[in-house]
């Protein structure tokens, strides 16, 4: 048995793919065109909560004014803000692959 | 061809579509068929050249041409590959396994017999046995540049041609 009889038996299990596959090449771009929408949803959603702890932590009383919540609230909501931001961030990198 | 390949790239890089679909044409048949040969099902090695390319086009800019393009993508392709089988494949009990599947899946007629051998002998070998015999089995690359895409030294990876080729043909001896 030659080196090309081995490749033969070899591909049997899994047929080569063709030279030109269009199905492919979008299926290719149509993830590209996802893990870029899904960074820039990443993205703005972060912005969106570094914000609210920004605005929590420096302008408690704006903060708490705007969602009209006491003072108690405010800090477990900051609290949870805190919290969730960064746990977020990481869920989101490790799922969409980007560390 | 690594010229043009290395101008698609850097076209790529400078964020051409255009460019990065035709350097997907071009190299999509043969890094299918090495991943198919190393991967667990046609499905899971699809989805692994795809997530090849994407990390191609998002780490393109950092291409210095040391290798070629081709080697490059397959060094991706590798780094991919034995990623997956750290993740969700576990050794040799999963080689048999997915070794009779793809048994019961192969059509009946001549020459069949040899061809479940050689695939069971291939599902015994090692990733990186597999991985070098896949690329230079065919001609496809040479041993230096099997070396570079799966960051072997020369040594090993004509070792590993040697002595996986030597295995397949012993197992097939045995058997007839």
């Amino acid at each position: 048995m030659n080196d090309a009889d081995i490749l033969n038996s070899w591909d049997e299990g899994a047929p080569a793919p063709a030279p030109r596959d269009a199905a492919f090449r979008m299926a290719v771009l149509q993830k590209l065109e996802q893990r870029r929408f899904a960074r820039r949803m990443a993205t703005m959603v972060a912005a969106g909560l570094a914000a609210t702890i920004l605005t929590l932590a420096f302008a408690p009383d704006l903060a708490r004014a705007a969602a009209g919540i006491g003072p108690q609230a405010g800090l477990i909501l900051l609290a949870l803000a805190l919290l969730a931001a960064p746990a977020w961030v990481l869920a989101k990198a490790f799922k969409l692959r980007l560390v | 061809m690594g010229d043009e390949d290395a101008a698609l790239l850097a076209a790529a890089a400078a964020g051409s579509q255009a460019a990065f679909s035709r350097l997907v044409d071009r190299h999509q048949a043969s890094l299918r068929a090495f991943l198919r040969r190393i991967c667990h099902g046609v499905e899971e090695a699809d989805d692994l050249a795809q997530e090849t390319f994407l990390t191609a086009w998002n780490k393109a800019a950092s291409f210095r041409g040391a290798a070629s393009v081709r080697t490059w993508l397959f060094a991706i392709a590798w780094r991919q590959a034995t990623r997956a089988r750290r993740g969700w494949l576990r050794g040799r009990a999963r080689d048999t396994a997915w070794a009779e599947h793809t048994e019961l899946q192969a059509p009946i007629g001549a020459g069949r017999e040899e061809a479940m051998a050689v695939r069971t002998a291939l599902a015994a070998l090692p990733l990186e046995q597999k991985a070098a015999l896949a690329l230079c089995l065919g001609g496809e690359f040479s041993h230096s540049e099997a070396a570079e895409a799966l960051g072997l030294p020369l040594g090993t990876v004509k070792s590993h041609v040697s002595r996986g080729r030597g295995k397949i043909l012993e197992m097939l001896g045995e058997r007839a």
